[in-house]
């Protein structure tokens, strides 16, 4: 079963933030709690740990895509997986 | 400056390198592969916990808050694994770790985190407040050394039970500035109790450098002010503490009194949620995370070739599967009920019942009408006599040719007892009542005594946090046994000896609270008190003890009729001390002999009055206090405690809301002013309530007008 991985709340007064970089690329293993992808929001610029480990399935949005805490922004799942649709 | 390139400074490191090394050999030796891979393998599981219950927290799926000790694995590890299951720990906010270690399912504990049905404590307790008695782990305490208090006790109950079995009390260098800190390891030390003290020094107290807190940054060394030893030990070295913690272990466990181990340890990540470590440098943390108590004992394995590269990481990813399947368990547990949260049978071993309202007492012979002091002494006497975990704990209780309490009520029980049972302690309230609720959880009835009520704010954490909170923490799974005695009321002492505290407990779920004004009550009560697997706060007025050979001006004889069979009177049952038809009138200690002269007085006018004392103020007597309230259709209460926020104040809430259509005036209340107590009794006399007072306020009742009426004969 593949998992959702949401944007994090990046601050106190901050509601989400922009895909800076990706550091894994689709297809890629990632483990629990190494860097996914750099966020940049008007107050600072930090690594997104990964919540999950596995291989990285889909990544939803491109570099420099502005996106909102809480929304699905890759799946992680097994080897050869697919990610849900949409 | 000597730099790190200095000859002393690199010997000084390569001696500490080679002891480390010595330990290792030692170690390793001693436990075996299976043992060290079981070492490692648990401080994996912790870190795997931590990281995932971090990240899931980030995700939005675990509510509250979350303190995370990701780098402390090895104090956790090596302070646990010596220890068996009978043996307990004390814990702080900081509990994960300290949970898992000492055997707590990582499914049970991710499940608590996540607020659901199968956690540790039913969603009741969260990150903060891991527990399970079975496996000897109190539920944590979220206070800052809240558990160094309450260590000692759970200790006396161990010691008492005579297995050998310990306590290991873990805190950080925060709760070292804490008075909680000073009192319970002085008792510990003074009692040479089996406790060892694990302070988990990990340099700061959220985001203060602890070397801003205090000029004396060697915990170990605070020790030696308690006459007990004190010993650093490496924190990342999981191999390192537990060698200091089996020789503490050892010592407890033979009699020898405890330890202070201050474990040199370091959280990697920032005190809790949205702490982002600016007050730390990259440095620093990289130098600990170069010490990773994961990789030091992964590499020593190899090194001293204690298992293979392959077995450790089998090791490793077998720990990591664990925590995999704990957070699917935690994920799909279901939520618990709602009415879980207000179960009455979570809050109080014996919830509050209904139960008919006492009777009138009755007389007897002379020679059995006591003073409140002896029927309370009888009553106790009685109860230790019958039940050998009944332990009386305060300050002069039972020294040789002492007191028996700063008004001897308890003369003569130390002689019969023995001072294993009447345990005179240091001037320190905190530590008598964390003693009291860790020895009640380890299976003593408890029995601490204050000389004056005021100082029960001295240990009001322990009180309100600890002995009211600890089984709604535990899930209902522990009962805190404890009867506090404590002398109220005003006796020309001034400000600071003569408050009546009752009506603050009232704002505490899960404390009982009984004031006792007669002597039939006293030994009745005391000992329903003591049969309570429930705190109990036991009030008594100085002036109504009838203590003989100091009596005291304004005392009241409370002398009543006092069986001399084993009677025990009803938890949160009022009683009628005199029937009547016009008026009700609810009043404790003098208020209630004030208001029975003026029923007496006005019987005499063809005013029939009703006089209750509610004796529990928790649980209060609702049902029979608004039956008879529902009859008379008026109603007075009468107290000495202040005014404003007084027990009165609840009871005339509840009253003119449920009675509102019966009520023929409204309630009508007579209480202490509210400013401080004064010591002159003229002074005194301009604060208290008085006779006139409950007089006048039947009298407005009687006009059903809210205002007191005019009397005929010209007096007010």
């Amino acid at each position: 079963m593949s998992e959702a991985i949401l944007m994090p709340e990046l601050g106190q007064t901050v509601s989400g933030g922009y895909i800076a970089k990706w550091l894994v690329a689709e297809g890629e293993f990632v483990e629990l709690g190494a860097p996914l992808l750099s966020v940049e929001t008007d107050k600072t610029e930090l690594d997104v740990e990964s919540v999950a480990e596995g291989v990285l399935l889909k990544q939803l949005f491109p570099e420099g895509a502005e996106v909102e805490s809480g929304t699905v922004i890759a799946y992680i799942g097994e080897e050869g997986e697919e990610a849900p649709a949409g | 400056m000597s730099s790190i390139e200095s000859p002393e400074v690199r010997e000084s490191f390569e001696a500490a390198e080679d002891r480390a090394r010595g330990i290792h050999r030692t170690m390793l030796e001693r436990l075996g592969k299976d043992e060290a891979l079981g070492l490692l393998q648990r401080m994996v599981e912790i870190r795997w916990f931590e990281q995932t219950a971090y990240l899931r927290y980030l995700q939005g799926e675990i509510p509250g808050t979350l303190h995370q000790a990701q780098g402390q694995e090895a104090s956790a590890v090596g302070v646990c694994s010596p220890l068996r299951r009978s043996d307990w720990i004390t814990s702080t906010h900081r509990p994960h770790g300290h949970a898992l270690a000492k055997g707590m399912s990582p499914e049970v504990a991710l499940a608590e985190i996540y607020g659901r049905e199968s956690g540790a404590l039913g969603g009741r307790g969260g990150s903060m407040h891991l527990g399970d008695p079975d496996l000897g782990i109190l539920p944590s305490i979220a206070i800052v050394g809240g558990g160094i208090t309450i260590a000692p006790g759970l200790a006396y109950a161990l010691q008492r039970r005579g297995e050998g079995d310990v306590v290991a009390c873990f805190f950080g260098d925060g709760a070292v500035n804490e008075g909680a800190f000073h009192e319970g390891v002085n008792y510990a030390a003074v009692k040479r109790l089996p406790v060892v003290f694990a302070c988990e020094n990990n340099l700061y107290g959220a985001s203060t450098p602890f070397h801003e807190t205090t000029l004396n940054v060697d915990i170990a060394s605070k020790a030696a002010a308690y006459g007990i030893p004190g010993e650093q030990v490496d924190g990342m070295d999981v191999l390192a503490v537990r060698e200091a913690m089996e020789r503490a272990v050892e010592r407890a466990r033979t009699g020898g009194g405890p330890t202070l181990l201050e474990i040199q340890t370091y959280r990697y990540l920032g005190h809790s949620r949205g702490d982002s470590r600016g007050y730390r440098t990259k440095d620093e943390e990289a130098f600990w995370k170069g010490r990773d108590p994961i990789d030091q004992l992964s590499r020593v394995l190899v090194e001293e070739g204690t298992a293979t590269e392959d077995e450790v990481k089998a090791t490793v990813d077998a720990g990591k599967a664990v925590i995999k399947e704990a957070l699917k368990f935690a994920q799909n547990d279901p939520k618990p009920s709602p009415e879980s949260a207000v179960d009455p049978s979570v809050v109080y071993a014996a919830p509050p019942r209904s139960v008919p309202v006492g009777p009138v007492l009755e007389p007897g012979p002379e020679e059995r009408m006591l003073t409140i002091a002896e029927a309370l002494r009888e009553g106790i006497e009685a109860e230790m006599q019958q039940d050998p975990t009944v332990t009386l704990l305060g300050e002069d209780v039972g020294v040789p040719g002492g007191w028996g309490g700063a008004f001897a009520i308890y003369l003569g029980l130390s002689e019969k007892f023995g001072r294993d049972r009447v345990v005179d302690t240091p001037i320190s309230e905190k530590a008598i009542f964390g003693v009291s609720i860790g020895a009640a959880i380890g299976g003593l009835k408890m029995l601490p005594d204050l000389q004056y009520a005021d100082f029960v704010f001295e240990g009001m954490d322990e009180i309100v946090n600890e002995a009211a909170k600890l089984r709604y923490m535990s899930g209902g799974r522990v009962q805190v046994p404890m009867v506090l005695r404590s002398p109220v009321g005003s006796s020309q002492r001034g400000a600071q000896h003569s408050q009546l505290p009752e009506s603050m407990f009232l704002n505490v779920p899960g404390i009982k609270v009984l004031c006792i004004s007669d002597a039939y009550t006293a030994k009745g009560g005391i000992r329903a008190a003591l049969r309570d697997p429930d705190p109990v706060l036991v009030f008594e007025h100085k002036l109504l003890y009838g203590s003989k050979g100091r009596k005291e001006a304004g005392s009241v004889d409370t002398r009543a009729f006092v069986p001399e069979d084993d009677y025990v009177t009803e938890v949160g049952q009022a009683r009628l001390r005199r029937e009547g038809t016009d008026v009700t009138v609810l009043a404790t200690f003098r208020e209630l002999y004030s208001a029975l002269a003026v029923a007496e007085e006005l019987a005499e006018r063809g005013v029939s009055v009703e006089v209750i004392d509610p004796v529990w103020i928790a649980p209060f007597d609702w049902d029979n206090i608004l039956a008879s309230v529902r009859k008379t259709r008026r109603l007075v209460i009468a107290h000495e405690g202040h005014l404003t926020g007084g027990w009165g104040a609840e009871v005339a809430a509840r009253v003119g809301s449920e009675l509102f259509d019966v009520l023929a005036a409204p309630v009508q209340r007579v209480a202490s002013k509210d400013v401080p107590m004064p010591m002159a009794p003229w002074l005194e006399e301009a604060v208290l309530p008085t006779r006139a007072d409950i007089a006048r306020a039947i009298d407005t009742v009687l006009a059903g007008t809210g205002r007191a009426p005019e009397r005929k004969d010209g007096q007010q």
